[in-house]
């Protein structure tokens, strides 16, 4: 199997090991819902990002689970430091609304939703790969006037 | 091909039997277009992605949810934020004793029941515990039983809060149970409840609580 195929499965695999040592440290210290919160509050802003750049580029992002991941990380970066004793103070807002994520009406299930709603807007915006670098096109015209020539009698 | 486009003996061409002779021949038709999807792959794969994502993560928020603690907050946000001045609005302390909460000094409020109590008393002789005896006043606010709760800080005061009224005056949220709240509050020095949350596993969390000690103390 070549490279450019394993990396898709590297990057899965990779992603979610993280994402599971990440859940299992919030279990621990009794916080999943904060988990939650901040997968989905970064996971969407790293999605919005990325349909951004998908757009504005005219390609999929190569690397969109370690884009949301990155996206997670950096949402729950206050978390890091609380376990380094830093209590959280309001300026910790500028990591993807750290402290008011957490009271979004509805809570986690909205955050549910809009990260729905983001990975959608990336799906749709992103073109896929094939007709982005242009490998493998073929003009249709071409399939359409062998199909429909007349037979030779 | 037999079938599609047929001639006569005569060498003219005639329509094959059970067709429809106003419909146009096509011979390419019912293979190719016919047998390729009309969705391109990519977006097949693309909504399978969606797809397997949104049950996968919708599933796992279901599981998180689905068997809370009787002594949670209702509502999650609201328990251990982390932050000052958040869950409920400053308001002044109500005192324990004549001492507690002393002016120019930080005390700790814990609020908990009989099996709580007596885990933290033992949890305040851990070093986490010794230092936060160093660092503030301590005081347990215990639904029942106070008199069987025997800190070893001398200084810790203990009452007894059998109709939740001293946990109501700090403003403490009730648990998913509708109980005596097991949690704490932090007043600063001067004299002003500055966080409040439940937390059950309070015993076994003290480093925490040295956490937001050391927000309060500036």
């Amino acid at each position: 199997m070549r490279i450019s195929k394993l990396g898709p499965v590297i990057e899965t695999v990779l992603v979610v090991a993280v994402e599971i040592v990440l859940y299992r440290r919030f279990q621990q210290g009794d916080g999943t819902f904060h988990y939650f919160t901040h997968l989905f509050a970064g996971g969407s802003l790293a999605l919005v990002l990325m349909a951004v750049v998908a757009h504005r580029w005219r390609r999929p992002v190569r690397f969109p689970l370690l884009a949301v991941l990155a996206g997670h990380l950096f949402a729950m970066a206050p978390d890091i430091l609380y376990l380094e004793s830093i209590a959280h103070t309001r300026w910790m807002d500028v990591f993807v609304a750290h402290n008011t994520s957490h009271f979004l009406p509805g809570r986690n299930i909205s955050w549910y939703v809009l990260f729905l709603a983001a990975m959608t807007l990336y799906l749709v915006t992103a073109p896929p790969a094939r007709e982005a670098t242009g490998a493998g096109r073929r003009p249709t015209g071409c399939v359409e006037a062998t199909v429909g020539a007349p037979r030779r009698p | 091909m037999p079938g599609s486009v047929d001639t006569d003996r005569h060498g003219r061409h005639r329509t094959p039997v059970g067709a429809d002779p106003s419909l146009p021949t096509n011979p390419g038709a019912g293979r190719g277009s016919a047998a390729r999807s009309p969705v391109p792959r990519w977006v097949l794969v693309r909504v399978a992605v969606g797809a397997i994502v949104a049950a996968v993560l919708g599933a796992a928020l279901i599981v998180s949810m689905s068997d809370p603690d009787p002594l949670d907050d209702p509502d999650l946000a609201m328990q251990r934020a982390g932050i000052l001045d958040v869950v409920g609005p400053r308001s002044p302390a109500v005192a324990l004793s004549a001492a507690v909460p002393a002016r120019g000094r930080v005390t700790v409020v814990f609020f908990l029941r009989p099996t709580q109590a007596g885990q933290l008393a033992g949890a305040l002789e851990s070093p986490a515990g010794q230092e936060l005896s160093e660092l503030v006043d301590l005081g347990l606010v215990v639904s029942s039983g106070a008199g069987e709760v025997t800190p070893r800080d001398p200084g810790t005061t203990v009452v007894e809060d059998p109709d939740g009224r001293l946990a109501a005056a700090y403003r403490m949220r009730l648990p998913r149970d509708g109980g005596s709240p097991v949690g704490y509050a932090v007043v600063d020095a001067a004299g002003t409840v500055r966080y409040r949350t439940l937390d059950p596993e309070v015993a076994t969390g003290l480093d925490e609580v040295l956490t937001i000690v050391d927000a309060v103390r500036g």
